[in-house]
C-alpha cells in the first residue's frame, strides 16, 4: 500500500513554489488550473482503458461516473453527488476529506489561493477529451473555513468539432 | 508470426505509430548468371517483376537487395541504378534477393488516413445511430481488427485470421498506450510516439497473444 505522505507532500511543494514563482494568488490558481488540464487529458485515457466504462449519455451520468468510479480510483474518496440544477446541468460534488491538503493550513497573506485547483483542471481536461465543455470551479473549501469541500460543476456544451465518428 | 502489424491512429487521422512483427517468406538470395530470365520492370520507384516466375520468385515481387546490399528504391546502394546495372554483362553473376515490396512509411500513412475516412463512412452507413465504426475487415489472409477509444484514437490490429484473443489485446494496447505513452511527460499528444517503453512493453504484450491464442500451419 503507497504512502499517501509522499503525494501529499509533493502537491504541497508544487503549490508552494508557484507561490514563490508567480507572487499573486490569481495567477497561482492559473498555473494550477493549466497544470491540472495537461493532466486530465492525459488521465482520461488511463480512467477509459481502465475502468471500462461507456460513454455517458447525460450529465447525470457523468456525474455518477465522475464521483463513484473516478474519485474513488485516483483519490481513494467517493465525493457526494448534490444541488443539481432544474435544468440538470449544474451539480455539485461534495467532499469530506480531501487527500491533496492533509496536514495543510492557509496563512492570511494567500487567502484567494485555490490550493486544490488542479483537480478543475484535471476534471476540466478530462470531459473536453470526451467531447464535454465544463466549467468547475470551487465553491466551498475546508481550508478556507467551511465546513466540507464543494466543487461545482456546470455543462457548457457537447463539444461538436472532431467528433469520433459514430458518436454523431 | 501470427500478429502482422500493429497501427495507431490520432483523432485527425494521422498515423502515430506503427510496428510490423512479420517475418516475409520466400525472401532467399539467389545467384544469376547473364541474361536474366525474368523481366524487370521500373513502377513506383521500385524494381519489379515484370514477367517470369521461378524458384519462389513471382511477378509483382521487388529486388530488394543485391550482393547482400539493399538496395534504395530503384538505386543500388551506391547510387547506379538497378536495371541499367543489371543490363550490364559484365556485373554477372549476381546475387539478387527478391521479395514482396513493403510499404514505404509514406504509404503507411496515406494508408492509415484513408482507414480514417472509411471509419466514419461505416458509422454514417449504420442505420442505427452511435455504432462503434468497423471493427473488423476479413481477408483471406489477414483480419484487421480496429478499435476506437471514447476519445477518438484508434488502434489497429492486423492478424492471421485464426489468431483469437485480439479483443483483449486491443484493449492491453490501450492500456500501454495510456502508460507508457501518455505518463511519459515529454510525449506530445496527438504526436509520433517515439517511446523505446512503449515499443518494448507493446512487444512483448503482442508476444504474450500470440502465444495465449489459436495458431494455424504456415503462420
Amino acid at each position: 500500500m503507497k504512502s499517501s505522505e509522499l503525494f501529499t507532500l509533493t502537491y504541497g511543494a508544487l503549490v508552494t513554489q508557484l507561490c514563490k514563482d508567480y507572487e499573486n494568488d490569481e495567477d497561482v490558481n492559473k498555473q494550477l488550473d493549466k497544470m491540472g488540464y495537461n493532466i486530465g487529458v492525459r488521465l482520461i485515457e488511463d480512467f477509459l482503458a481502465r475502468s471500462n466504462v461507456g460513454r455517458c449519455h447525460d450529465f447525470r451520468e457523468t456525474a455518477d461516473v465522475i464521483a463513484k468510479v473516478a474519485f474513488k480510483m485516483y483519490l481513494g474518496i467517493t465525493p457526494s453527488i448534490t444541488n443539481w440544477s432544474p435544468a440538470g446541468d449544474e451539480f455539485s460534488l461534495i467532499l469530506e476529506n480531501n487527500p491533496l491538503v492533509d496536514f495543510v493550513e492557509l496563512p492570511d497573506n494567500h487567502s484567494s489561493l485555490i490550493y486544490s485547483n488542479l483537480l478543475c483542471g484535471v476534471l476540466r481536461g478530462a470531459l473536453e477529451m470526451v467531447q464535454m465543455a465544463v466549467d468547475v470551479k470551487f465553491v466551498q473549501d475546508t481550508l478556507k473555513g467551511d465546513g466540507v469541500t464543494e466543487i461545482r460543476m456546470r455543462f457548457i456544451k457537447r463539444i461538436e468539432d472532431n467528433l469520433p465518428a459514430g458518436e454523431e | 508470426m501470427a500478429i502482422f502489424s500493429v497501427y495507431v491512429v490520432n483523432k485527425a487521422g494521422g498515423l502515430i505509430y506503427q510496428l510490423d512483427n512479420y517475418a516475409p517468406r520466400a525472401e532467399g538470395e539467389k545467384t544469376f548468371s547473364y541474361p536474366l530470365d525474368l523481366l524487370l520492370k521500373l513502377h513506383d520507384e521500385r524494381v519489379l517483376v515484370a514477367f517470369g516466375q521461378r524458384d519462389g520468385i513471382r511477378v509483382g515481387h521487388a529486388v530488394l537487395s543485391i550482393n547482400g546490399v539493399d538496395v534504395n528504391g530503384k538505386y543500388t546502394a551506391e547510387g547506379k541504378e538497378v536495371l541499367e546495372y543489371l543490363g550490364n554483362p559484365a556485373n554477372y553473376p549476381v546475387s539478387i534477393r527478391f521479395g514482396r515490396p513493403r510499404l514505404t512509411s509514406n504509404e503507411k500513412l496515406m494508408l492509415a488516413s484513408m482507414f480514417h475516412s472509411l471509419f466514419a463512412i461505416g458509422s454514417q452507413l449504420s442505420p442505427e445511430q452511435g455504432s462503434s465504426g468497423i471493427e473488423m475487415l476479413e481477408t483471406d489472409t489477414f483480419k484487421l481488427h480496429c478499435f476506437q477509444t471514447l476519445t477518438g484514437i484508434k488502434f489497429v490490429v492486423l492478424a492471421d485470421p485464426r489468431q483469437g484473443g485480439i479483443d483483449s489485446l486491443l484493449r492491453k494496447i490501450y492500456e500501454i498506450y495510456s502508460d507508457f505513452a501518455l505518463k511519459n511527460p515529454f510525449y506530445s499528444l496527438e504526436m509520433p510516439i517515439r517511446c523505446e517503453l512503449f515499443d518494448q512493453n507493446l512487444k512483448l504484450a503482442l508476444e504474450v497473444a500470440e502465444k495465449a491464442g489459436t495458431f494455424g500451419p504456415g503462420s
